[in-house]
């Protein structure tokens, strides 16, 4: 009997004796990952939002490490020192924004706007460079581009004569001709007024008003007759011309 | 003999796998053991997912490249009056910052880039004067910068950024190439009408220092025809951004030097100016 006994017991593997089979626990554990996976999904999916909520409790967070550095005492002192210093900093950056009149040019939508201190005073169209290289012979080129940045009226012109590049005859199909040569010496084309930039950069008046609002010009900034009159009075020399 | 004996244990083998099938959802609640190994298994995955992605990363997750590194902080405890206090300085050296780098830049001479997304303005200034300003329709910015604390951000943000590459789906420079007439009668041959402006939808992707991407985008859906820039504009972006692979993200959540990106929705005309007027060595101020 007790042979018996033994014989049957050996023929059972060791966690059936218990209950639970090896394959029912395989199984068991298979399902648990499935139904883990199920839940771990949605979580993976929000898994910034988690960790933003995770960071609201993490010990060290954002206020009380910030008080850490200013310590608990200082926090009125130190608010008062910033409101101080941001006055302080706003002032140096109004003292940027010019006394008088200046002008703004956009080249890449090709208008412009006059202001005095926030105040828009005018705006409208005007023409830019027309970002053309200019490939001459014996490896000479030429970038058709308005200068971008801060610059400032040095000289203003009525009626101005313009002294036309070698550029203006190379793009012609024309000779060169000498520096001084009568041919050089272009009137009316600059309209009415010219405020000189440098560099032979020049705001002007066109006789291409049909252009205006396009990028069609050599470098200059070209204005319609009305906005070169109203522009001309209302900078002084030495005004600030800001062109991006 | 042997034959009866295997029919009789087939049966016995079939009954008893009958019981196990029945057995097996009741054991689920009935045998402590089957119920641990379920238990456990099912917590595999989200203990996984909260230990990798929650706890990790936001153990001490800061910007990639921290300026200061001797800005450290310990944790205190505070009554509410105090992290109201608290609150306000925050915003208050955030301001701080901005106004110290618009500054900073104003006396450079160079065009540069504001944006404050709170304010949802973005600005081109030069020598402090705002030059165009546009607003931020929409902004779209890395979930991970919540995360960061005023501390580690503040470090990040409070210099200037510097641009060092950027791509569009627009020349940043729409240069046109002609060769200079032999002689007046192929001068008149050219035509001097300008070219019609250019309307191809504007995508960009402006690449800074310490880890920051900002896209400046226009606010309207592609045309048919732009799909094949826009494709090539992704693919661009993609080959600048290896590091944003998915599977590195995986290895290291709580890395530092993953980019932060952020997307700011204008208008077409702004987005077209901004991109085209920013220098090729820029800089940016950001407010977040």
């Amino acid at each position: 009997m007790r042979e018996n006994n033994t014989f049957q017991d050996q023929n059972i593997p060791p966690l059936e004796r218990s209950g639970v089979g090896g394959k029912r626990l395989f199984w068991t554990f298979v399902l648990g990952l499935f139904f883990s996976v199920g839940i771990a999904i949605p979580a993976v999916q929000n898994f910034y939002q988690l960790q933003f909520i995770a960071s609201e409790f993490k010990p060290g967070s954002t206020v009380s490490m910030t008080a850490g550095r200013i310590g608990v005492d200082n926090i009125k002192k130190h608010q008062s020192a910033l409101a101080k210093e941001i006055t302080g900093i706003g002032n140096k950056l109004n003292e940027l924004i010019p006394k008088q009149n200046y002008l703004i040019i956009n080249t890449s939508g090709n208008d412009f706007t006059l202001m005095n201190s926030n105040d828009i005073i005018r705006t409208g169209k005007c023409s830019t460079g027309s970002y053309t290289l200019l490939k001459g012979k014996k490896e000479q080129q030429w970038i058709f581009k308005t200068p971008r940045g801060m610059l400032k009226i040095l000289r203003k012109m009525k009626d101005p004569v313009w002294k036309k590049p070698d550029w203006a005859f190379i793009e012609e199909g024309l000779p060169v001709p000498s520096a001084n040569h009568p041919s050089r010496f272009d009137y009316g084309t600059l309209g009415d007024y010219s405020l000189h930039l440098g560099d032979g950069y020049m705001i002007h008046g066109t006789l291409y008003k049909r252009f205006l609002g396009m990028p069609v010009t050599h470098g200059c900034i070209r204005m319609g007759d009305e906005d070169l009159e109203v522009i001309f009075n209302s900078l002084p020399i030495g005004s600030k011309v800001y062109i991006y | 003999m042997n034959k009866i004996n295997n029919t009789s244990t087939d049966k016995k083998n079939e009954s008893m796998n009958g019981k196990k099938r029945k057995n097996f959802f009741v054991g689920l609640f009935t045998n402590w053991k089957q119920l641990l190994v379920f238990i456990l298994s099912l917590l595999i995955f989200p203990v996984l997912v909260f230990v990798y992605a929650t706890i990790l990363p936001t153990s001490d997750y800061k910007p990639a490249a921290e300026i200061n590194g001797s800005k450290t902080a310990v944790a205190v405890s505070l009554d509410n009056a105090q992290k109201e206090d608290i609150i306000k300085i925050i915003g208050l050296e955030k301001e701080r910052d901005f106004e110290q780098s618009r500054l900073d830049l104003a006396n450079q001479d160079s065009i540069y880039l504001v944006v404050n997304v709170p304010a949802h303005s973005i600005s081109i200034e030069i020598k402090g004067v705002q030059v165009r300003t546009a607003s931020i329709l929409r902004v779209e910015s890395d979930q991970k910068i919540p995360l960061f604390s005023h501390e580690h951000l503040s470090a990040w943000l409070s210099v200037p950024f510097s641009l060092k590459k950027y791509i569009g789906t627009i020349p940043k420079i729409p240069i046109v190439i002609k060769e200079a007439p032999k002689d007046t009668i192929e001068a008149q041959k050219l035509s001097s009408k300008p070219l019609p402006p250019d309307s191809t939808i504007v995508l960009t992707s402006l690449y800074f220092d310490r880890n920051l991407v900002l896209e400046i985008n226009q606010d309207s859906k592609p045309v048919e025809r732009e799909l094949p820039i826009i494709e090539a504009y992704n693919a661009k972006k993609i080959a600048y951004l290896p590091e944003t692979t998915t599977l590195k993200k995986l290895l290291n959540p709580g890395a530092t030097d993953q980019p932060l990106t952020i997307k700011l929705i204008v208008s077409a005309a702004d987005a077209r100016a901004i991109y085209r007027a920013i220098p090729s060595k820029t800089s940016l101020v950001l407010k977040l």
